[in-house]
């Protein structure tokens, strides 16, 4: 107790405290930063067996002016569509603007080889998810997460209820499905 | 037995400070990004362009062409051999002496890299004759360093800066110690700060730290000559990173070697161009995207290095002989930290974005390891929760960076725009000018990983879009590059441009008037 009084411990004390509290009020939200930086990249569950999900209440568009090199086309379960690069030798940008009015989402990514990958973009080009394919099919109605709150962090403009995601596909067998142009749901 | 398990413990905290940048290098691109080492690809502009530097003196040594902005080539130019661009030439010839050995490849610079950190980590120790607790925080500090884990390994020459600055501190605290005096290591010290000014002037004004005169403090003869010899050294290493720097001609300091301009117009009584410098490098924010505002947190942290050395002298009531190298420990400090602010007024950003930080850390670094030795590690406490509040941040960063940079597969199948085309520049051995071997970007700047597939012998200039209209050459490169229809149109008009085909977005022409004769056509 006599050696918490002393300058030599309590000062290197409140440095520590001045420290943090001036790095915390560098962040609009601290958690959400550590969050989207610290937590969600280390979620990598393999594409694992799962349902495809019968309808989307998520407000969405395909902008095809904004995407390339994607085809659409009909998919193994009736109903679904099949995104995918039409020259497998490029990578396919699928862009789609999502309502940003919840903070998760679920899509359905399909892959087989090794070649083959998946990464989401934000607007401002930052990954904020990538997937890489085996050697075998993953399973038709394997989820992923996306984390919509996350997407905004770090860009400038924080405010925009409409974010555009860019969904990118590289190797022939790379697919995102869709049901009735909706890729989020 | 108790005193051997202590010596293995420290030897088994030594292994792991040795083997932290290879962990971690592999952790961040296995788990964070979910790529390989092996997906390595250079794809933004700096990366890229030591890259293919580095390949050009893999390939053909100083043959090759020149690199830089406008047609701007560096005095070397006068020798006949090719030069490089703002960042001269120095460290590209460290990494090619290793390439040409192992191969350059474009994974290849992470493995490099990565030898250079695990080399200077596994000295430091020695260096430092450091006992476990110090190796402890070096482990802790290095562990929590998201900068060197995350950005040195994949930025050319950063990597090599902050192995440099790791040697610097272990070295420094050996010469301070003996009292200027140490023998080999004194030695060391010299050549090492020689190399490392080449590389980075800034670092040759740590000569005027090496050569303070510990043992006769009060002689202001002692002074001058220290300071002379200071000079000297410093004077060396800016006239050899000169030789082969071409002119950076962008703002903030448009056509000049480090910023001469801005000091020959406040001769003139302008004092524009030198607010404007002031403005750019520690108000303004230079990269808005990345860590302009924790940089300035950042600048906290140093000014509170040059705290700690007054914190220890007042907490140690000093002898003498210990009194003096604490002294020349904070003179040490004061010299290091403050070089960064020099150098900042010649050239470099300082406290904006990553530049900043590629040019802040390493100082940064260098002071805190020796700090470490010397103060008790309870004071530089507030560094370590500093850096772990920060880290959140630069994760967010550091994965933008790190996405495209571990994006072999991207940038692969994206080379089919343009591959072809680009290899039908071909390398003219024994050329009459290293211009025959260049190949000028035209109209747009930074091409990022299109540099890539630019043939390795081949010189690389940029030149911005022409202010004017009626912009009609002439152009000294032998080849030009274009991606930008509006500059097509320009170069279509401009006598002895010769079309030599398109793909993609990209057009190739040959310059006929560049004086390389007929036989510089393409294959």
């Amino acid at each position: 107790m006599k050696n918490l009084t002393s300058p030599r411990v309590w000062l290197p004390m409140l440095l520590c405290v001045a420290a943090v509290a001036a790095g915390l009020s560098l962040y609009p939200d601290f958690f959400l930063t550590v969050r989207c930086s610290c937590v969600e990249p280390f979620k990598s569950a393999p594409l694992a067996k799962g349902q495809l999900l019968g309808c989307s209440n998520i407000t969405q568009t395909i902008s095809w002016e904004r995407s390339s090199n994607v085809t659409l086309a009909k998919g193994d379960v009736e109903g679904w569509d099949v995104l995918t690069p039409t020259d497998p030798n490029l990578p396919a940008v699928l862009a789609v603007e999502v309502s940003r009015d919840r903070d998760q989402a679920v899509w359905f990514p399909r892959m087989s080889g090794e070649e083959c990958a998946i990464t989401v973009l934000t607007e401002g080009n930052r990954p904020v998810d990538r997937l890489r394919g085996t050697a075998q099919w993953s399973p038709i109605g394997a989820r992923r997460w996306l984390n919509l709150r996350c997407l905004r962090y770090g860009d400038v403009d924080h405010d925009d209820v409409v974010e555009l995601i860019r969904i990118q596909m590289y190797g022939r067998w790379a697919q995102v499905w869709s049901k009735q142009g909706k890729v989020f749901f | 037995m108790r005193r051997l398990y202590e010596r293995l413990g420290a030897y088994a905290l030594w292994a792991a400070l040795a083997a932290l940048p290879f962990l971690c290098v592999y952790g961040f691109v296995h788990y964070v990004l979910r790529a390989s080492i092996a997906d390595h690809f250079p794809s933004n502009g700096d990366p890229c362009v030591f890259w293919h530097e580095i390949a050009t003196l893999v390939s053909v040594g100083l043959g090759g062409g020149h690199y830089g902005y406008e047609e701007l080539a560096a005095p070397a130019a006068k020798y006949g051999v090719g030069t490089f661009a703002a960042h001269s030439m120095w460290f590209q010839m460290i990494y090619a002496g290793i390439g040409k050995v192992v191969g350059w490849k474009p994974q290849t610079p992470v493995w490099v890299n990565i030898g250079f950190l695990t080399a200077a980590l596994a000295l430091l120790p020695w260096l430092m004759r450091a006992g476990a607790r110090y190796i402890l925080f070096c482990l802790a500090f290095f562990a929590s360093c998201l900068y060197m884990q995350m950005f040195t390994p994949i930025m050319m020459s950063e990597a090599f800066q902050f192995s440099v600055a790791i040697a610097l501190a272990g070295l420094f605290f050996r010469h301070i110690e003996a009292g200027g005096g140490a023998g080999a290591f004194s030695k060391a010290l010299w050549v090492l700060i020689a190399c490392a000014g080449a590389t980075r002037y800034s670092w040759a004004l740590l000569f005027f730290a090496y050569h303070m005169p510990f043992e006769r403090m009060r002689s202001p003869k002692a002074w001058a000559l220290a300071m002379a010899k200071a000079l000297a050294g410093f004077a060396l290493c800016f006239v050899a990173y000169l030789l082969f720097a071409a002119p950076y001609p962008y703002e903030p300091f448009p056509g000049s070697h480090f910023g001469m301009a801005v000091y020959a117009s406040l001769l003139r009584g302008d004092a524009g161009p030198l607010a404007a410098l002031v403005k750019t490098n520690f108000l303004g924010v230079f990269e808005p995207e990345q860590m302009s505002a924790q940089l300035m947190l950042f600048w906290m942290v140093i000014a509170y290095a040059f705290a700690a050395p007054l914190l220890t002298l007042k907490e140690r009531n000093a002898p003498a002989p210990e009194g003096g190298r604490l002294a020349g420990l904070a003179m040490f400090h004061v010299v290091n930290m403050g070089s960064i602010l020099a150098a900042s007024f010649f050239y470099y950003y300082a406290a904006v974005g990553m530049t900043g930080l590629r040019l802040g850390m390493p100082h940064f670094v260098c002071s805190l390891l020796i700090l470490a030795r010397t103060v008790r590690l309870r004071w530089l406490m507030p560094v370590l929760a500093l850096q772990l509040v920060l880290a959140p941040a630069l994760m967010t960063d550091m994965r933008m960076v790190g996405g495209t940079e571990y994006s072999g597969v991207t940038a692969r199948s994206g080379a089919h725009e343009f591959q072809e085309l680009f290899s039908k520049m071909a390398y003219r051995k024994g050329a009459p000018s290293p211009w025959c071997n260049t190949a000028l970007v035209f109209g747009s700047y930074s091409t990022g990983q299109a540099f890539m597939f630019i043939p390795p012998e081949m010189g690389i200039n940029d030149m911005r879009f022409p202010e004017d209209k009626n912009f009609a050459g002439p152009l000294k490169s032998g080849w030009v590059l274009t991606r930008v229809p509006g500059a097509r149109k320009i170069l279509e008009r401009i006598p002895g441009l010769e079309f030599v085909g398109e793909q993609g977005a990209w057009s190739l022409f040959r310059n006929a008037a560049a004086g390389c004769g007929p036989a510089g056509g393409a294959q």
